[in-house]
């Protein structure tokens, strides 16, 4: 499989008054074309920064690229497209879908219309022939009477619906790459696996490679192949679905699996925490920023930052418990918690 | 729609009632009558005028009388120029005003506008800061300060335009501009504000994200969007504009509806102070539901909320 997407060394930082803000610290991954990686951390983790840099979504200023590369489809580095090239590669290759569908459709325009623009901008197509195309849309993410709700405006959609505009607005003209930042965060649970089925089918369909960005392992465990866990600002763990679910090597991926709530567990499981707060991205600390809050901490944690230590081929974390002079740690782990 | 204009209208009506009936009584609560100079009339003079102008009558009679006119469309007649009525007064001054207070509107929303758009689009730049800086001078720079400079500048050192009167548009320019200035700082400074909101809404990323131009995102996303907050407060400016030309009818000596509005309070003179309160009554509450329309046009969550479109 080729690579679609390959990130190497981001290092985004963002100037405050209170000084520069280092939000992304080094981040490298990729993604093949087809696949689903997930990239999951807590909030201010960076990962929804990395997202929006990849789309060039970031304002600079505040923001500042300080280092690293974006190649997209074999291609020239993003970060050096200018503008106009880079409005190109927006919506027609690289589609977005955020957050909030609440608040990330236009209220005054109608949906059709909003599906149609980026149609009659990349295909060239003519408005009535784009917004044909929008109704065939909103049949395709499951919105019945597509010709009729298309002349309706977002505030007569629910929020799931919306959300399914979103959609059809982001894989409007086939992308090859769909970065989802948090797409199910603002529904309901219910509206949330329907989302996340639909998200798949239709990847499937068009051969469109996901990146997820999320912090639910539910999630994760759903739709993605190859996972990510970002923690301030750095890759801390990667591995596949499978591998970081049921071979987890860093403590702060230990400690996201026993925060999950089982619907199987009685009341001898307690649902453990991570305790304390993340660090000050003013000023990051010196050693691994996991080791404020790990329980397993040495005294080589504060003072140098951990290598990255290969598993497998597609399994690596940082930490310095897989040195191999580190003690053996025994995690206990139990997803959802642990005995008490 | 429909049912919404009639529902609003009959509205109107009631509000129209009140404040007729609260004019006429605070008037006539006031110490005073409309002939005052009474040492100069004998008695029977005095009576006479009071006669005919109905003022004999008992106050409650007055009212009903003047309801009853009203109703026929009949403002009275002036009690200072007993050759005109109040109808007339108004037909000569307010064509005057309105294509005034027009002209001013116009100046402003479009100049406001343009100075609020560049100043959000170039935020944090010195052209922002200019613009801004403008718009707090024509803030807080008076009509009453405006409009002699302006006169007194263009009209005699340069000569550029007449000084005041009425005329020929040429007559136009100076009071219009004097006029609209506050209304275009205004409009600048909640434009600007408003464009900036809508630029941090999640809706102008996903536009971004579409691949779409600056361009096509501040014409398609943008503007529509900021522009709600201007319509809201359209209808109380138009009415200000209008009404408030008082001070810039004076300074350019101009015939319109403002300054006989000023001069039948000092007169004490009845039927215009409420003719042409109930006609700036009238104005205010027509534009204001002329405001609930266009806010439709803009908006389509309104649009529902006020009945079926």
């Amino acid at each position: 499989m080729a690579n679609l997407l390959e990130v190497k060394d981001l290092e985004v930082s963002f100037k405050t008054h209170g000084g520069e803000v280092q939000a992304v610290r080094g981040v490298t991954f990729s993604l093949n074309k087809g696949e689903v990686l997930a990239v999951v951390g807590e909030s201010g983790s960076g990962k929804s920064v990395t997202a929006q840099t990849i789309m060039r979504l970031i304002a600079c200023p505040p923001a500042v690229i300080k280092n690293g590369s974006i190649r997209f489809d074999d291609r020239t580095d993003i970060l050096s497209l200018t503008d106009k090239q880079m409005e190109a590669v927006r919506g027609s290759e690289i589609g977005m879908i955020f957050q909030d569908p609440m608040t990330s459709l236009n209220p005054t325009m109608t949906v059709g219309r909003q599906i149609a623009e980026g149609l009659i901008k990349h295909q060239a197509l003519s408005k009535s022939a784009g917004l044909d195309k929008a109704v065939e849309l909103l049949q395709l993410v499951g919105i019945a009477n597509a010709k009729e709700r298309a002349n309706q405006y977002p505030h007569q959609f629910s929020g799931g619906m919306r959300q399914r505009v979103v959609i059809a607005i982001a894989l409007a003209c086939n992308p090859k790459l769909l970065i989802a930042d948090e797409p199910t965060t603002a529904l309901d649970v219910t509206v949330q696996a329907q989302i996340l089925d639909l998200l798949k089918e239709l990847c499937d369909k068009l051969g469109s490679s996901i990146l997820m960005i999320t912090h639910d392992l539910g999630v994760v465990a759903n739709i993605a192949d190859k996972v990510i866990v970002m923690y301030a600002g750095k890759v801390v763990e990667r591995g596949t679905a499978r591998e970081l679910f049921y071979d987890p090597k860093h403590p702060y991926t230990w400690g996201l699996l026993r925060s999950i709530p089982r619907l199987d567990t009685d009341d001898t499981m307690d649902l453990i925490p991570i305790e304390g707060t993340p660090p000050n991205l003013l000023n990051p600390p010196q050693g691994c920023a996991f080791a404020a809050r790990c329980p397993y901490a040495m005294d080589i944690c504060t003072t140098r930052q951990p290598e990255e230590t290969a598993v497998s081929e597609s399994h690596a974390a940082s930490c310095w418990l897989m040195h191999s002079q580190a003690p053996k740690v025994d995690h206990g782990l139990m997803l959802g918690g642990a005995n008490r | 729609m429909a049912r919404f204009i009639v529902r609003r209208l009959l509205y109107a009506i009631v509000t129209l009632w009140v404040i007729i009936t609260l004019t006429f009584v605070l008037m006539h609560s006031i110490p005073g009558q409309p002939f005052n100079n009474v040492d100069k009339m004998t008695p029977t003079i005095l009576a006479h005028l009071n006669y005919t102008y109905g003022l004999d009558k008992p106050t409650y009679q007055q009212y009903l009388i003047y309801l009853n006119n009203i109703l026929h469309g009949n403002l009275g007649t002036s009690f200072r120029y007993e050759d005109r009525t109040v109808n007339s007064i108004i037909g000569t001054g307010f064509p005057v005003s309105a294509t005034l207070g027009f002209e001013a509107l116009i100046f402003s929303v479009i100049i406001g506008l343009a100075l609020g758009v560049y100043a959000a689009l170039k935020h944090n730049t010195w052209a922002d800061y200019t613009a801004i800086t403008i718009a707090v001078l024509g803030v807080s720079v008076p009509n009453i300060v405006l409009g002699p400079l302006l006169s007194y500048y263009v009209g005699v050192k340069l000569g550029w335009l007449p000084t005041g009167e009425w005329g020929g548009f040429e007559y136009t320019i100076l009071p219009s501009i004097t006029l609209g200035m506050t209304s275009l700082a205004f409009m600048a400074r909640l434009m600007r504000t408003s464009m900036l909101e809508v630029l941090g809404m999640d809706y102008i990323k996903t536009a971004k994200a579409k691949g779409l131009s600056n361009r096509e995102i501040v014409w398609r996303h943008l503007f529509r969007n900021s522009l709600l907050p201007i319509v809201t407060i359209l209808g109380p400016l138009v009415v200000n504009i209008i009404t408030g030309s008082i001070v810039v009818e004076e300074t350019f000596a101009i015939p319109g509806l403002g300054s006989s509005f000023v001069e039948s309070i000092t007169d004490k003179d009845y039927t215009v102070i409420m003719g042409t309160t109930i006609f700036y009554s009238a104005l205010y509450i027509l534009s204001l539901l002329l405001v609930d329309i266009c806010y439709g046009f803009v908006d389509p969550r309104i649009r529902l909320a006020g009945g079926r479109d």
